[in-house]
């Protein structure tokens, strides 16, 4: 069963505000769930540690996932999911600063859904977000669950 | 007496023919003896012919026999005369039709026979010889190895010698002489011999002495360890670069196989023996353990050496120590890691704060707009676009980064659909602005197209702006030859520059125009001379003031 719930990786409280902000403003109603390292994400989506027993069940519609994350890194963490028959269909979009080549390939070749780069402008920014929750939440069509 | 441009397998094999000559003269001697022998052992006409003269006292019919006795024994003897005449013509034609010289001692070594050919050999009349002690000839440092040899021979012990012999002129001939004691019954009378005139032969081996002490001087001044190995894999020459590097002496390396190959190596090492042997010239990266167990990082070439008939002969094994190389490349890839890192850092760490000042600036002025007056408004909207020009710097030099970075991939590139797709960019991003662009079509170069494009991007995002406070413009792209060479241009007719700034016109954040005027980071003009650079290439600049501006560049 799929929840109405965003999952969003990310460890830098105020791009965490600036996308919570953006949110709102594209008024895109969804709950969002803030891991703030890749294990507490991973925690998340497999219902363990923090999340035993509560998240396992429920996975979110959509993953934001920031690449450069404590403990586990952003790439880790998208490996796992993908290597997860529970998880391997979820949407998962890379939201980063990094414009390397390399981490693009490297998130693409590993079943990346989209990769968007957190431009410095706000406007552009919440711009983007708004299209990113259009497009994942209302336009396409989720992935079939087992 | 010609033996010049022969090999010493051809000396060699003349010399054997020589032994064959010498044994069928000797038989021949031998031979003759034998012919005038048989007269005079046997009973002698004039011994006969004394019976019948007392014969013919006894009676006509008695003389008669006699005579016709006398007369047989006569034609016997007549024949036996020409017969031992022909037996020494054939023998003289035999001696003196052969390029060597025969000749016999007597046993104080004086000349009792040497055949005329010594007139060519040595320039000597035969009279001037015969009677001579051989050592009169002999050159005074070759004299007691010589005397020495005659001895011997004298002896019985049959050796072939070398030594040098003064032709009447003077001038030195090496000689080789095969000779035998010569024996009359049972006396020994002397010696007899073969002389053949080996001088070319020696100059030659002198000529290869020479020129392998040259090749050995050259290997040993060779900075790089050089070493011969036997087909057996033993080591048969190190120069002496091979014993500073390795620390081993010649001594204890001629003659043994070095075992100097680490383990993880012997498999490379193999493989680029057989292909050695295949004859395949080689160049290997490798390591070799010198003496005392320190790794060396070598470059190795390698190479077969064949004899005549194609048969292996030797191996020869240059080292280059690459150790050192080696060890810069390694900080040098850690050094472009540590770089690769930073640029990573800078991308993403000095980007995010940057992206919440300038959030949390918006922030402010939308969630507290009434708690500010116009000139606070003002004061953000500044925080904000210097915060951006800030995020535009950063990936401006990231890419500046990036472009010298990047691995170069030359390919088919279409100068001219590269142009028209930024061209389009511009027009859609600013549709009001009147810009006719003007772009010669089917300009393919090789070329990385990913840094060609970023090249193209910036001359014309420079184009665009510098034309944007008038009215209407025109940018160009085109071809043209600058002194011979294929040359690209934009020309736009904007705002120009005063050329006498053109010199810092390429540097990183050097800038031509006021920011008020103008906005940009400076670094534009910087990437692309790097790219250009990157494809060996020139870029210049022709501008005018108001006039407007052409970059040239070639590839």
């Amino acid at each position: 069963m799929q929840s109405k719930v965003i999952l969003l990786v990310e460890d830098n409280p105020s791009d965490i505000g600036l996308t919570q902000r953006a949110f709102e403003q594209a008024r895109i109603g969804n709950e969002l769930v803030v891991a703030q390292d890749g294990q507490e994400a991973l925690d998340y989506l497999f219902g363990m540690g923090e999340w035993a027993g509560k998240g396992a069940t429920a996975l979110p519609a959509l993953v934001l996932l920031d690449l450069k994350l404590p403990r586990v890194d952003g790439l880790e963490v998208l490996k796992r999911i993908r290597g997860d028959a529970r998880t391997k269909r979820l949407p998962v979009v890379i939201l980063t600063s990094s414009g390397e080549q390399q981490d693009m390939a490297e998130s693409y070749d590993l079943g990346a859904n989209s990769y968007i780069r957190k431009p410095v402008d706000f406007v552009q920014f919440a711009g983007a977000v708004r299209q990113l929750g259009l497009y994942w939440l209302v336009l396409n069509e989720p992935p079939p669950t087992e | 007496m010609n033996q010049q441009g022969k090999t010493k397998e051809q000396l060699i094999e003349e010399l054997r023919e020589l032994h064959r000559r010498t044994a069928v003269l000797e038989s021949c001697l031998a031979a003759l003896n034998h012919d005038t022998g048989l007269p005079t052992g046997g009973p002698s006409p004039r011994e006969t012919g004394a019976p019948g003269a007392q014969a013919r006292m006894r009676g006509t019919t008695e003389l008669a026999e006699a005579n016709g006795l006398v007369k047989a024994e006569t034609e016997e003897r007549k024949q036996a005369e020409t017969a031992l005449g022909l037996s020494e013509e054939t023998y003289r034609r035999l001696v003196e039709n052969i390029n060597d010289v025969i000749f016999s001692l007597d046993v104080q070594g004086r000349f009792t026979y040497i055949s005329p050919v010594i007139e060519r050999f040595a320039h000597y009349d035969v009279s001037e010889v015969i009677g001579q002690p051989f050592y009169r000839f002999v050159h005074p440092d070759d004299l007691d190895i010589v005397w020495e040899k005659f001895k011997q021979t004298l002896a019985g012990n049959l050796e072939a010698h070398e030594f040098r012999v003064f032709a009447k002129d003077g001038s030195l001939i090496h000689v080789r002489t095969s000779s035998r004691p010569l024996w009359e019954g049972s006396r020994l009378v002397g010696l007899t011999g073969v002389m053949a005139d080996i001088t070319e032969r020696k100059k030659a081996e002198e000529a290869l002495w020479e020129s392998e002490s040259n090749l050995r001087t050259l290997m040993d001044l060779m900075p790089d360890p050089l070493v011969v190995y036997d087909p057996q894999g033993c080591v048969t020459y190190v120069n002496d670069a091979f014993v500073k590097t390795y620390g081993w002496s010649q001594d204890e390396l001629l003659g043994t196989r070095i075992d100097f190959v680490p383990p993880e190596e012997a498999e490379k090492t193999r493989a680029a023996w057989e292909r050695t042997m295949r004859r395949e010239p080689i160049l290997f990266e490798t390591r070799r353990f010198t003496k005392d167990r320190k790794l060396l990082d070598i470059e190795a070439t390698t190479a077969v050496l064949l004899d005549q008939q194609g048969n292996h002969q030797a191996s020869i094994v240059i080292h280059r120590d690459v150790t050192d190389r080696k060890r810069a490349e390694e900080r040098l890839r850690k050094a472009n890691a540590e770089l690769e890192s930073f640029s990573y850092s800078v991308s993403h760490d000095l980007r995010a704060p940057l992206r919440g000042i300038d959030g949390w600036s918006l922030a402010l002025l939308e969630d507290c707009a009434d708690q500010l007056d116009e000139r606070g408004r003002k004061h953000l909207e500044r925080v904000r676009s210097e915060t951006q020009r800030m995020g535009k710097l950063i990936d401006d030099l990231l890419e500046l980064s990036r472009v010298t970075r990047a691995d170069m991939r030359r390919e088919e590139a279409d100068l001219s659909s590269l142009v028209r797709s930024i061209a389009a960019r511009l027009k859609d991003a600013e549709p009001d602005r009147q810009v006719d662009f003007v772009i010669q079509p089917g300009l393919t170069v090789h070329g990385d197209a990913r840094l060609l494009e970023i090249l193209l991007g910036n001359l014309f995002d420079n184009a665009w702006k510098f034309t944007g406070k008038h009215a209407s413009a025109r940018i160009e792209f085109g071809r043209t030859e600058t002194e011979g060479q294929t040359t690209y241009f934009v020309r736009d007719d904007g705002a120009g520059f005063d050329m006498a700034y053109a010199r810092k016109l390429f540097g990183a954040f050097q800038r031509m125009h006021k920011t008020s005027e103008f906005p940009g980071t400076g670094v534009g003009l910087a990437t692309v001379q790097r790219i250009v650079h990157r494809h060996d290439g020139r870029v210049w600049a022709e501008a005018e003031v108001e006039k407007g501006a052409t970059f040239y560049f070639t590839l």
